[in-house]
């Protein structure tokens, strides 16, 4: 009896392996896909996401009083690594009393002058407080948006929940852009306040912690240089 | 709540000024589940009192 081990393989006919059909998940890959790839053949890194701080030629943005045939160029919040105090201290708000409990024996004898019954209520109070603390900031990340289209730019400010200004300028009347990048923190994560000086304003357009501010200087600079050739 | 009464209100004028199609859903259910949150912790700690 040959040992099934160390026995030659037969000279079988090779016979074509059946064609693999694709299972559920990678139908549901591909039509995702195809969602993305739309009409207008975007891929889906075009799209601004929930945490993009950057992003050039953007799809699926619009904003009030655009134009027609107005189109955005740039997509421009705050960069991400700004929002790295605010998440810290969210994350120590939130594992506070944890750590209280674990170390310090609160829970014991946590508040003696409150009845147990309401620890739940309380703790549930406590982290409505960190959630509301959390999403507050992120959306006033998340609003404080500029945009650059092929006619103008546009610089949204959203602050401490109560404040937002909408300032816009069209490209032919901006007279200088510049960057500044100081400190070590900006230059490792490379952003930095670009300023765009237009005539006669009060104030300067201010595109505060910009993401690649050389890059979005590049481009605005060739925006306003076309928007003011005699042609147009 | 109030507060985030406020928030939601904001969300919502925001996303008028400018819209993400992608995210926008996000930002405005996140609000709303938070208030929903808020509404029904209030009236459970009436309700405890």
């Amino acid at each position: 009896m040959p040992d099934i081990f160390i026995a030659e393989p037969k000279d079988e006919p090779q016979t074509p392996a059946p064609l693999k059909q694709p299972t559920v998940l990678e139908e549901k890959a591909k039509s995702k896909q195809e969602l993305f790839n739309n009409e207008n053949g975007h891929e889906p890194s075009d799209y601004v996401h929930l945490f993009s701080a950057f992003k050039k030629n953007p799809q699926g943005i619009t904003f009030e009083d655009q134009e027609d045939g107005e189109k955005i160029i740039l997509f421009i919040r705050r960069s991400f690594v700004t929002n790295f105090q605010w998440i810290f201290i969210g994350s120590f708000l939130a594992a506070l009393p944890l750590v209280l409990l674990l170390f310090l024996g609160f829970l014991q004898n946590p508040l003696p002058a409150l009845a147990s019954k309401y620890y739940l209520i309380l703790g549930l109070f406590y982290y409505l407080f960190v959630a509301a603390y959390w999403y507050i900031n992120f959306i006033t990340w998340y609003f404080n948006i500029d945009l650059v289209t092929n006619k103008r730019i546009i610089d949204i400010n959203f602050a401490n929940l109560v404040y937002k200004d909408v300032a816009a300028t069209e490209l032919s009347f901006i007279h200088d852009v510049s960057f500044s990048q100081v400190g070590a923190i900006r230059t490792f994560f490379d952003y930095g306040n670009i300023i765009i000086q237009v005539p006669g304003a009060t104030d300067a357009f201010i595109f505060e912690s910009a993401p690649q501010p050389e890059n979005i200087v590049h481009i605005v600079e060739a925006l306003v240089r076309k928007e003011n050739e005699p042609d147009n | 709540m109030l507060f985030l009464l406020v928030a939601a209100r904001q969300v919502f004028a925001m996303n008028k000024i400018i819209n993400d199609d992608n995210d926008s859903f996000f930002v405005k259910t996140s609000v709303l589940l938070l208030l929903i949150f808020a509404v029904s912790l209030f009236l459970t700690a009436l309700v405890i009192l």
